[in-house]
This record gives structure tokens, sequence and C-alpha cells, in this order.
């Protein structure tokens, strides 16, 4: 994980932030490698939003390497506006049956990028009132919607239009079974349903949180990606715009509190910081949230942080080690609060899981527990010899997970 | 005298988009059932296809906008006109419709002053003002009309026959 800020991630950062603000790039280092830049973008799924501040530069890119940026940027256009369609289709039949489903994240964050259809994304999450899980359930599979049964489970109902859009149905945005502060987190009366608003989105209207509530949830969403297997910087985009578009309307005194409450002040802070400093997110009420701290310690934990999103892709999925780490990490919360796992500790509870939380390749031993044994052989073999397979340092996962879980310590989020 | 007035129009459920340094027309909604592949245009195709899109508009009027944008005149403006025109109708993107001014008195309920006017502005490119009294000739047309055989400014189709007005896809 020991991503030190190179040319090309400094470079890579430089077109994001003028992209999502549409103005013209700070000139670019000679020799830049932009095939490294392109792939980093790519990991992150921002390639296409990085285009065309990436012409701009004195020696952009060229050859081979364009034409593949390009074809990509032009297919994730096409994708998006069918994406795009298909959801606002879905949710009139929902409005047409009188089911309130609202929207997170999604259509409403792409609409605050100066070029929308190139903010991929890949899935719509929708929230509804557990009393109505079934009838949306069923609202959608009318549709054509075809189950995935293995991502679904009892609070999520997770599906795939025949066109490709992927649904996450949620009755609940956390699972009940998360750890760290997310386990006293109390969703319902933080985000229930019936305080949804109606509000422009991408390519239609929807019902979505209200603007504190959802710069929340934006928080927390990263943070909860943050214990397992960390966020990437589209998410830490979508953050800086949403809150450039609603700075004034986001109460923050109640956004710190909450935060405070869930220990997570720390991380709001270090984010924020992130966001000013790598992202140009603006001055504004934001601020309020950075009185009391030490400037300079935010800024390290920042750096910390922005190292590890860097390393992370989307949803911190880049490397085989790093997935590994995450169950380490995740894992680690079991320990009674404020005891530090040992190194051994940690990895033992990251192999010999519970069966009720067996995950695939491994559900064979969730429906039939005498194999729970043999269940955690292959994932002691798996940690053992799969990475070393893939190249992989043998343990590597367990390095990262062990970087990590100091950058959780000083973003607090070890409690 | 015999004149013929060349309308195209972009096929509704399309939209240009510019990717890096590349344009490309994007079908919308039902659209994107009959187009899966990407459909790439060049610049001055866009900037066409948009001021197509955005309502029927005359070929000549067209020729101007590209001399005004682009700088180009007389047959290359024509070719440049030309060549989207064969390259939107091959991918079934564009109306076209040739009205003669027969039907334009008939279908457009045009006085012979009105016309005599139409035939001045086809020589001489200020057209505003005429426009303008189109129009509201337009407007009027719309009114509902129990006796009217003829559909007024109808949405156009694909493809028309009938005496005087003839759509094949091409300019």
């Amino acid at each position: 994980m020991n991503v030190s800020m190179n040319d090309t991630s400094r470079a890579f950062l430089a077109l994001l932030e003028a992209a999502i603000h549409a103005h013209e790039p700070p000139p670019m280092p000679d020799g830049l490698d932009w095939v490294a830049l392109y792939r980093l973008a790519a990991e992150h799924r921002v390639d296409g939003m990085l285009l065309a501040p990436a012409l701009q530069a004195s020696q952009p890119p060229s050859g081979a390497l364009l034409t593949q940026w390009q074809q990509r940027a032009m297919a994730v256009t096409m994708r998006q506006f069918q994406i795009v369609d298909t959801l606002h289709t879905t949710l009139a039949v929902f409005e047409e049956a009188n089911l309130r489903a609202v929207v997170l994240k999604g259509v409403v964050l792409k609409a605050l990028y100066p070029e929308p259809d190139l903010r991929v994304m890949s899935d719509a999450d929708l929230l509804v009132e557990s009393g109505e899980f079934d009838r949306a359930k069923s609202l959608l599979t009318d549709q054509g919607y075809q189950e995935i049964t293995e991502d679904s489970h009892e609070d999520t109902f997770v599906c795939v239009h025949p066109d490709g859009l992927r649904i996450e149905l949620h009755n609940r945005l956390f699972d009940r079974k998360n750890r760290g502060f997310l386990a006293r987190l109390d969703e319902g009366a933080l985000f229930p349903v019936s305080k949804a608003v109606r509000a422009e989105a991408y390519g239609g209207e929807c019902w979505t949180l209200p603007v504190g509530e959802h710069a929340l949830f934006q928080l927390l969403h990263m943070a909860k990606h943050m214990i397992t297997t960390g966020f990437g910087l589209r998410q830490a985009c979508d953050f800086t715009l949403f809150i450039e578009a609603n700075d004034s309307a986001i109460d923050w005194v109640w956004c710190r509190k909450q935060c405070e409450t869930l220990d997570l002040l720390p991380f709001q802070r270090a984010l924020l910081t992130l966001c000013r400093d790598h992202l140009g997110l603006s001055d504004g009420a934001w601020q309020s949230v950075m009185t009391g701290g030490s400037p300079k310690s935010d800024e390290e934990t920042a750096n910390g942080l922005l190292a590890d999103i860097l390393d992370a892709g989307v949803f911190g999925k880049s490397t085989a080690e790093r997935t590994r780490s995450a169950a380490v990490v995740y894992r680690s919360f079991d320990g009674a609060e404020g005891e530090r796992d040992s190194r051994w500790r940690s990895l033992a509870r990251a192999v010999f899981i519970r069966r009720d939380e067996l995950h695939p390749p491994y559900l064979y031993a969730k429906e039939h527990g005498f194999l729970l044994p043999i269940a955690w052989a292959h994932r002691l073999f798996r940690y053992a010899f799969i990475d070393r397979l893939k190249g992989a340092e043998s343990g590597a996962g367990f390095s990262v997970a062990r970087e990590r879980m100091a950058l959780l310590d000083r973003l607090g989020m070890l409690k | 005298m015999a004149f013929k007035l060349t309308y195209l129009q972009a096929r509704s459920g399309f939209v240009t988009r510019k990717v890096g340094d590349a344009y490309m027309i994007v079908p919308t909604g039902p659209r994107m059932k009959e187009y899966k592949g990407v459909i790439t245009i060049n610049e001055t195709a866009a900037f066409l296809f948009d001021l197509v899109k955005e309502k029927r508009r005359q070929t000549e009027e067209l020729v101007k906008a590209l001399q005004d944008e682009y700088g180009i005149y007389g047959q290359t403006a024509f070719e440049a006109l030309s060549a989207f025109v064969d390259q939107c109708s091959f991918a079934n993107l564009l109306v076209s419709e040739v009205v003669d001014h027969l039907d334009l008195q008939r279908n457009y309920y045009m006085s012979d002053d009105l016309l005599d006017e139409v035939k001045q502005a086809l020589a001489n490119p200020e057209l505003s003002k005429l426009a303008e009294e189109l129009e509201i000739a337009e407007a009027a047309a719309n009114e509902p009309d129990p006796n009217a055989g003829a559909t007024l400014f109808p949405e156009i189709e694909p493809a028309r026959g009938g005496d005087g007005t003839q759509s094949d896809g091409n300019v």
C-alpha cells in the first residue's frame, strides 16, 4: 500500500481536480507516463472524465493509448445513457405504484459533474420502507429484473435488468452485522424514508435524502468501505461536488455532532482536508467542522487517507492482497473494545469465521454446518497459496492489513 | 415560377455528445433498442445535427450557418452539408422533406404576398422578419380546423408520397 505521491499520482489528481471543476489543468510534468496515469484512472473508473483535460496537456496522450482511452470514454457514455434511462423508467413504475423508492448517490451525484455521462454509475441503490420491501421486489421482477441470489440477503435484494442496470434494493442502508462505528449507528433515526425529498437528478427527478442526510450518508458509506477494503477517489469527488453544490443548505453543526457520536470526527476532518487540498473543495460553511482541531494533524491524516485511496481503486479492490486484507481488518473489530488484536489473532479471526458469515466460495459450509472445518482449511489454503499463485507475495494481504489498521487507528476508527 | 424548399430535421430521440476530441450521436429512450453501436461524427456534423435537432430547417439556412460558424462558403459548404445528409440518412437519423411553392400555399395557408416574400427571402439570407411571419402563419395554421385535410407542419415521417412532396431520406 505504500503509495508515494509520484509524478503520475500528482498529475492524476491535478487532472481529476480540473475535470470535476471544468477548468484548464495545470501544466503536466515532462515525460509524464500517460499509460500509468490512464491505468490509475481506469482503476478508479474516472478515465473517461480525465480524457478532456488530458488532451489539453502540452504533450497529450497519443497513438494506441489515445485510441483506447477515447473508445472507452465513448463506450462509457453510451452505457451511462442506457443505465440512466432504464433507472428512470423503473422509478416511474415505482411512482405509478405509489411506492417511494429513495435514490442514494448515483443519478443525484452524477448531475453535479460538468460531464455527467462520464461519471460512471454501475448500479443504483434504492431504499424503501421495510413494509414495502416485498412489494418493491415484485415491482422490479415484474419489469424483467432477475435476482442475483448470491448477492442478495435479508435486507438487500440485488437484481439486474436485461439492459444491464443492476439495482440494489435496500430496506436498510447498512448491514446489521456491521462492526466498528456502524454497530453504534441508528440508521432508522438518521435516514428514514419518510424524510426523503423530491429532487432534480440526472435524467429526471427522483426521491432522495435531504442534503444534510445525504452528505452524512456519503461520509458513512465511505467510512464503511474504509473499515473493509477502502474507498476510491470517485467517491471523494462525489463528496466534494456535493458539498460545493449544497454547502449552505447542510446543517454542519448537526453533521459534526453525528460524526462525533460515531467517533468519526477525525475521519470527517481528514476527508474534508483531502477534498480541499487535492480535489479543490472551495471554502464554505463546511469549514466549521474543522474548528478546534490541529490543521497539521488533519493534513497528515488526510495524506495517509489519500495514499490509501490512491491504492484502493473504486471500492478498494484494486489488488488481490488488498481484498484479502479486508477480511483481516474487518474481523479485527471482533476484538473487545480497546484491545488491539495481535497479528496472529487478527489472522485467525479472518480465517476461522462463523458459519453465518461465510460468503462465496465457502457457502457449502453455510448450508452444511459439519463442513465448517473444511471451509476453514479451504480459507487458510487460499490465504497461504492463492496470493502466491497470483504473483503476490505470501502474506502481502496481511501486510496491507497492518498498514490499513494503523491508518484506521489514526482516524480513530478502531473504537 | 416554381421553386422548391428542402427541409431537414433530426429524428427524435438522439443527442450529440463531445467526448475528448470526438463527437458522437447517442440514442436515447426507445431509440436505444434500435441503435446499439456508437455513431461517431465530426465537429461540423455535430454542429449541423444540433441545428436540425432543435427544429426543422431549410438547407439554405444550414449552409449559411456553416458560413457563419466555420467560414466555409459556396460549393465547399454545400458539399459539407451533402456529406452530413448522406451520413445521417444512411444511419436513418434524419428526415428530409422537399416542398414546392404549391405545397407551401396549400399546406401552410400562405398568401400570394407571403409566398412572394419567401421567394425574396431565398435570394436574401436576412430572414429574421420573415421567419417571424412564418411562425405566425404556422401558429394560425395549427389552430384546429375540422375541414383541414392536410396536417400543418406535420410530424415528419421517414418516407412520404403524394403530389409535390417527396422524401427519400436524401437531399
